[in-house]
């Protein structure tokens, strides 16, 4: 019995499997952040001068706003000189993958993303990020045939500048808030995606996101134009090697759904969540918005289950009349880690409408706060909100918190929001473990169980990996 | 016959409240032992002790199953070993599909068998024979454990479950509570069914309900903590006629 | 206490009642303790808070916010439950008109150790004309495992149906309105407070 508890108690730690560093060749920017950083940065990859100014103006912005801490948590101050704002693993940006550096290839293996052409993942085109380059975008070609436009920012800032420049900073303006504004002025490169009217993308598109210098930060924008009455399913998945030392990443998603269009953007977000003491892991601090037009949809769903520090909210300005917008999310959080996270929905259209589902567990000494803010403006006739937070503790060291913010100024709008906070009773414990199941076991399932109506929101594949990464997260919180 | 349990001078305290005062049960092979007693005799805490449950403390005396000590097993090691509680009142698991549930579960006891996972297909006709059986929707087993079921329905998911984990030992704690006629059949057949010389059964009930359908070789009368008399089943009819009073 | 700012203390077992201006009120709740206390704001802010101190301490808050012309009302709720086996429940209901607007935090805090707690809060509010405003942020600030806390905030019009069904048997929409805007508060409010209420509504709705 006692060996039960105690079994709860301690759940939480095995090895982080993606925690293997890549050794090849790299090629970083000066150490710190001037604006000699930024013109190099820009003069690698080789972009035009509008771009070079949007930077430039975000830098000089950036420097007159301080750093924000309303996060619910602690971090140490970050040290913005002593970041790498640069890294590469090549020397120029590679036209094809015969000039990727194998080790980088078999990085992506190891992690289950094969790029090679005969091996790549049926039905799901890849964009793969490694630090600040775009290695490879998988199924281009076959895309472009559609009108379909996939591929790196850099590539798109070269190939469709127009497209670029029209959108860029449109949903996320550089003076949005700390992070995004840093991001402004020195992102390195992110996913392009273009779908143009009327077509709806046939195959999921994914971005894969791989940290691995040291002392780097990555700084990825990506940015997705559904133009009307197109549909498109994105998915973005993370990790980064095991490192004793905080690696930052704060990056912007901006999305424009117009008219009639649907756009699915799902995370799995499993960056190097720092060690059982709390010591090293990713700072995840990210701008994710969509712009969201006439009955048009946009649809967020996350799991969260790494990252030693994660601040977001992606959000859905809803514009137009009858927008739809969704946030489905999952946050575990175990060990140290910190996560605050939730949603921005803000209603401006008239009958727009969004649902919020949130999933808050927290385990170990780890702090996980759900925080989200719907507003309903004057001109947002009829709008409606459902919201529901659901948080789970596991162990008496771990803090759960809700933070919604509700904002109504339509006499006929409607926002409803509900909480509750609870833990595995022992109960349920009992009656699993009473069928055979180890704590473990249990522990997982009943905590897969709680999350099962976010992860039903995912593509399959995504999923099942969703699954196993709630199981190996939670591993160690029952021992 | 060899004794598939014994508990010998048992005693359990919930909190500071000592329940069980000195119990000694033997329960061979192949039997189907009834223990009967009044409310608040400690008939579920038996169960509860038997396997495993963490609000229970065991202050003296000990329980051997398959001739080891069950008491210093894990609730999972003793469900792996062969002992089944059917609950008086199942837990509801949110979420988690009765059929992924099972499987899991099964899988855990192969495990504990050293023998290799059961692959999805031959789960599946598994699955279906025992719940056609007992007359489990494909619907049903889709359904998260327990939860939105009526209270008939959850007695014969719990027939099931332990149709499919086929325990050596069957604890079936108030299993008639709250059933009518119709279900009182099905889950009673259902267990009449599985009966078989190597699994034995230990049906805890206040009245006779349940033992109409299946007949124990023993029955034994359980007062304030204690066993107070063990005899065949002609003990059923007395207490039905004169309740507890005379033990 | 102004005469539009009425509270009533219904019960009040082991409470020590701390009221340092018009405006605030601290409770603390001892052991075995209860506190029930409803206030009803029309035009000044509202700062509560509750400290459950001991070992089975009870407290329950209801609080009605009517507010009109271009007021500006913050109405801040705090629950702290400093001790296990500790019990808060919080009602929050109120109405906002004309150029209105109304801040409502309600925070439910259990620290770590805190044990067996319970905690809930309900807001619901209604925006009655185009220009005012309801913000509402119920929070829950959980560090102990064992509990059970829930929150839970609407903002919206009344009820269509309803008002619907009143009209149908006659009754003109602002005398509707008035009904189930009174049956939307007499649930919570205390006879006591009735004549005020009504008062408001007439002058309002």
């Amino acid at each position: 019995m006692k060996k039960q508890k105690s079994d709860l108690l301690d759940v939480v730690n095995t090895p982080y499997k993606e925690g293997f560093e890549t050794i090849v060749d790299t090629e970083y920017a000066p150490k710190g952040l001037t604006e000699e950083v930024i013109r190099f940065i820009s003069a690698k990859k080789e972009e035009p001068d509008w771009l070079l100014d949007f930077r430039l103006k975000a830098f000089r912005h950036w420097q007159t706003m301080t750093e924000p801490h309303w996060f619910h948590g602690h971090y140490d101050p970050i040290d913005y000189q002593n970041i790498y704002y640069y890294s590469s693993p090549h020397k120029k940006a590679p036209k094809s993958l015969d000039e990727v550096d194998p080790e980088v290839l078999k990085t992506y293996e190891k992690l289950g993303i094969p790029l090679k052409e005969q091996k790549v993942l049926a039905g799901v085109a890849v964009d793969a990020i490694f630090d600040s380059t775009s290695i490879g975008t998988t199924y281009k070609e076959e895309l472009k045939k559609r009108g379909i436009l996939f591929c790196s920012f850099n590539e798109a800032v070269h190939e469709y500048p127009e497209l670029v420049k029209e959108y860029l900073g449109s949903v996320v303006p550089y003076t949005d808030n700390f992070f995004a504004c840093l991001n402004s002025a020195v992102f390195s490169d992110g996913s392009f995606v273009y779908i143009p009217k009327g077509v709806e993308c046939p195959m999921e598109l994914s971005s894969y996101f791989r940290i691995n210098a040291r002392q780097a930060g990555q700084f990825e924008r990506t940015l997705i134009i559904a133009d009307e009455e197109s549909s498109v399913s994105y998915l973005e998945g993370c990790t980064a090697p095991q490192r004793d030392e905080n690696q930052l990443h704060a990056a912007i998603v901006e999305i424009i759904v117009k008219d009639r269009a649907n756009v699915k953007y799902s995370t799995v977000q499993n960056w190097y969540p720092g060690d059982k003491n709390g010591k090293g892991g990713v700072y995840n601090l990210v701008t994710k918005r969509g712009l969201v037009m006439n009955d048009a949809k946009l649809s967020w769903t996350q799991v969260e289950t790494g990252s030693a520090i994660t601040w977001k909210y992606p959000g859905c300005i809803l514009k137009g009349d009858n927008a739809v917008g969704e946030f489905y999310s999952v946050a575990l959080t175990n060990n140290y880690q910190q996560a605050d996270t939730g949603t921005k929905m803000i209603h401006l259209g008239k009958n727009t409408t969004s649902t919020i589902i949130s999933k808050g567990i927290s385990a170990g000494s780890s702090s996980n706060t759900y925080r989200g803010l719907v507003k309903m403006s004057p001109n947002a006739e009829n709008a409606k909100n459902v919201s529901k937070c659901d948080s789970l503790l596991i162990g008496d060291k771990c803090g759960a918190h809700t933070i919604p913010v509700m904002q109504c100024a339509n006499e006929t709008a409607t926002i409803e929001h509900e909480a509750t906070t609870s833990k595995i009773s022992e109960e349920q414990l009992f009656y699993a473990m009473q069928r055979g199941l180890s704590a473990e076991e249990a522990v997982g399932l009943i905590v897969n169980g709680f999350c099962r109506e976010i992860m039903q929101k995912l593509p399959l594949e995504f999923a099942i990996e969703a699954q196993k990464l709630i199981g190996v997260q939670l591993e160690g919180s029952v021992g | 016959m060899t004794a598939l349990l014994e508990i010998k001078n048992l005693h359990a305290k919930v909190g500071d409240k000592e329940i069980l005062k000195g119990l000694n049960l033997t329960i061979d092979a192949g039997e189907v032992c009834a223990i009967m007693g009044p409310n608040g005799c400690g008939k579920s805490t038996l169960s509860a002790v038997i396997s495993g449950h963490p609000a229970y403390t065991v202050t003296e005396g000990e329980i051997l199953f398959k001739g080891e000590d069950l008491l210093k097993m894990t609730p999972d090691e003793r469900a792996n070993k062969g002992v089944f509680l059917a609950f008086q009142h199942p837990i509801e698991l949110p979420g988690v599909g009765l059929a992924q549930f099972l499987k899991t579960a099964l899988n855990a006891k192969r495990k504990a068998n050293g023998e290799e996972p059961i692959d999805a297909v031959a789960f599946m006709k598994y699955m279906n024979v025992r719940a056609t059986a007992l007359g489990i929707s494909n619907e049903m087993l889709k359904r998260p454990v327990n939860v939105g079921f009526s209270g008939g329905e959850k007695k014969r998911l719990e027939t099931f479950q332990m149709a499919m984990l086929e325990p050596d030992f069957c604890i079936l704690d108030e299993m008639d509570s709250g059933l009518d006629v119709d279900a009182l059949k099905i889950v009673g057949q259902g267990v009449s069914v599985m009966r078989e010389p190597k699994r034995s059964f230990m049906i805890i009930t206040h009245h006779d309900d349940l033992l109409q359908y299946v007949k124990p070789d023993k029955v034994s009368i359980m007062r304030d903590g204690v066993i107070v008399k063990t005899a065949g089943s002609e003990l059923v009819k007395e207490v039905e006629e004169s309740g507890y009073d005379n033990f | 206490m102004t005469i539009s700012n009425p509270f009533l203390i219904h019960t009040q077992e082991n409470v020590i009642v701390k009221n340092p201006d018009d405006k605030s009120w601290v409770f603390e709740v001892g052991e075995n303790g209860n506190l029930w206390v409803d206030f009803l704001q029309t035009t000044d802010d509202l700062n509560v808070f509750v400290s459950l101190q001991a070992e089975e301490a009870k407290c329950k808050i209801n609080c009605a916010y009517l507010i009109n012309k271009n007021n500006m009302l913050n109405i801040d709720i705090k629950v702290l439950h400093k001790y296990k086996n500790t019990t808060s429940e919080q009602h929050i209901k109120g109405i906002a008109t004309d150029e209105s607007s109304v801040s409502f935090k309600g925070i439910v805090e259990i620290p770590k150790d805190s044990q067996k707690c319970d905690g809930r809060q309900h807001h619901r509010g209604v925006v009655l004309s185009p220009k005012a405003k309801i913000e509402a942020v119920p929070q829950l600030e959980i560090w102990a495992d064992d509990v059970v806390c829930s929150h839970g905030s609407a903002i919206g019009p009344l009820d269509a149906n309803q008002l619907f069904y009143l009209q149908t048997r006659g009754l003109p929409e602002h005398e509707a309105k008035k009904i189930l805007l009174n049956s939307f508060l007499g649930d919570l409010m205390p006879e006591e407070f009735s004549d005020i209420i009504q008062g408001w509504m007439d002058k309002n709705v």
